[in-house]
C-alpha cells in the first residue's frame, strides 16, 4: 500500500496516519513516539478512542477477509471511482468477494 | 468470574470501554453455540503465538501464501484446520481465498464452527490491538467456564454471496431485524450463521468505534476525536490490511 503523505484536509491527519502505521507496524520505538505525540495533541481521551478505532479495525477486517463478505450493492456504485483511484479493487480480498 | 483490569494503563481508559472488554473477555471463557469454553481460550491462545509461528512468517515473505507447506508452531491441541484458519487470519488476511476456506470445510471443520472461531479470534485480535496500541501488555487469558455449546444453526441461515452461509436481511426474524436486517451492512450480518457471535463482537465494536445508530448521526460527536479522524484511523488500517470491504 502506498505511503500517506499530509494531513488529507482532517486535523492532525498525518499524525494519526502515523499513529495506525505504528499500530501495524513492528517497530516499538516509532510506536512509543506516536502515541505520545497524538496524546500530547489529542488528549488522552483523544488517544484511547485512536486505540480502539484501530484495534476494532485490525479485527473487523479479518471478519471481512475470511468470511468473503461482498461490498453492499448500496456502496458498490458510489465507490466505484475511489476504489479504482486508490487500487483497492486491485487488492487480493476484492478479486476473491 | 473473568475481571479484566486496565488498572495499568498509562492512560485512563473509558469506564464504558472497560465494560465491553470485561464482557468480551467473559464471553471468549464461557461456552459458545458450536465450541466449547476451554475451545474458545484456545483459539485466543493461538491468535498470540500466530506472531510467533515460522510457517506463517515464510508464508508472509512469499510470493503467494499457498506455495508454502508445512506445519504451524502451535500451543494448543486444537485441530488441524482450526489452527489453519486462525493463524492465516490472524497474519496474512488479504491473501484467504474462497477455495482456501471451502478446504477447511472439505477437511471436517464445519460452517458454523469456522464463523464461531473467526469470531473468537477476531474478538481476541481486537482486545489485544487495542492493549498493544495503548501501550499495555496483551491481558491474561480468562479461565475458561465448564458447560455445553447450544448448537443452535438459525434456520433462516443460508447460502448467500458471501463464503459462508448467513441471514440474509429479507429473511431476518424479528428479535434480529436490528442486527441482520433490512438497511444493515453485509458486514454485520457476516458472522449470522452464529448469531450469538455477532451480536457479542458488535457489543465490542459499539465501544471501540461507533454503534449502528452512531455511524449514520453525523451530526453528533460521540468521541474526543471528531468522526473525520476516526474514519481515517480505520481507513489507514484497512488500507494497510489491503482489506476491500
Amino acid at each position: 500500500m502506498g505511503k500517506a503523505e499530509g494531513d488529507g484536509g482532517i486535523p492532525n491527519g498525518a499524525m494519526l496516519v502515523n499513529f495506525a502505521e505504528a499500530i501495524a507496524g513492528d517497530d516499538v520505538e516509532r510506536l512509543k513516539q506516536a502515541r505520545a505525540e497524538v496524546t500530547q495533541t489529542l488528549g488522552a481521551d483523544g488517544l484511547v478512542d485512536a486505540c480502539g478505532v484501530a484495534a476494532q479495525f485490525n479485527a473487523i477486517d479479518r471478519i471481512a477477509d475470511s468470511i468473503g463478505v461482498p461490498i453492499d450493492d448500496v456502496r458498490l456504485a458510489p465507490t466505484a471511482d475511489f476504489r479504482q483511484a486508490l487500487g483497492i479493487d486491485a487488492f487480493p480480498s476484492r478479486l476473491e468477494s | 468470574m473473568t475481571m479484566v483490569s486496565y488498572d495499568d494503563a498509562p492512560v485512563p481508559i473509558r469506564q464504558d470501554l472497560i465494560e465491553a472488554h470485561q464482557r468480551s473477555w467473559q464471553r471468549i471463557a464461557a461456552p459458545g453455540t458450536w465450541l466449547t469454553g476451554a475451545t474458545r481460550v484456545a483459539i485466543a491462545r493461538e491468535v498470540r503465538n500466530a506472531h510467533q509461528c515460522g510457517l506463517c512468517a515464510e508464508r508472509k515473505a512469499a510470493l503467494t501464501p499457498y506455495s508454502v507447506t508445512g506445519s504451524h508452531e502451535t500451543v494448543t491441541d486444537l485441530p488441524t484446520a482450526q489452527v489453519e484458519l486462525i493463524h492465516h487470519l490472524a497474519t496474512d488476511s488479504a491473501r484467504l481465498k474462497r477455495s482456501w476456506a471451502r478446504d477447511l470445510i472439505d477437511s471436517g471443520l464445519s460452517e458454523e464452527e469456522y464463523v464461531e472461531t473467526v469470531g473468537v479470534a477476531c474478538t481476541t485480535i481486537s482486545l489485544d490491538t487495542f492493549a498493544h496500541a495503548v501501550g499495555m501488555s496483551p491481558r491474561e487469558f480468562p479461565a475458561a467456564v465448564e458447560g455445553k455449546p447450544t448448537r443452535i444453526r438459525p434456520p433462516e441461515a443460508r447460502q448467500g454471496a458471501a463464503w459462508m452461509p448467513w441471514i440474509a436481511a429479507e429473511d431476518a426474524n424479528e428479535a434480529d431485524r436490528d442486527l441482520f436486517g433490512p438497511g444493515i451492512s453485509n458486514i454485520r450480518r457476516a458472522l449470522s450463521l452464529v448469531p450469538t457471535e455477532a451480536r457479542g463482537f458488535f457489543d465490542l465494536n459499539n465501544s471501540h468505534y461507533l454503534s449502528a445508530e452512531q455511524m449514520k448521526d453525523f451530526a453528533t460527536r460521540f468521541r474526543a476525536i471528531t468522526r473525520a479522524q476516526i474514519e481515517l484511523v480505520a481507513g489507514r488500517i484497512s488500507a494497510i490490511n489491503q482489506c476491500a470491504y
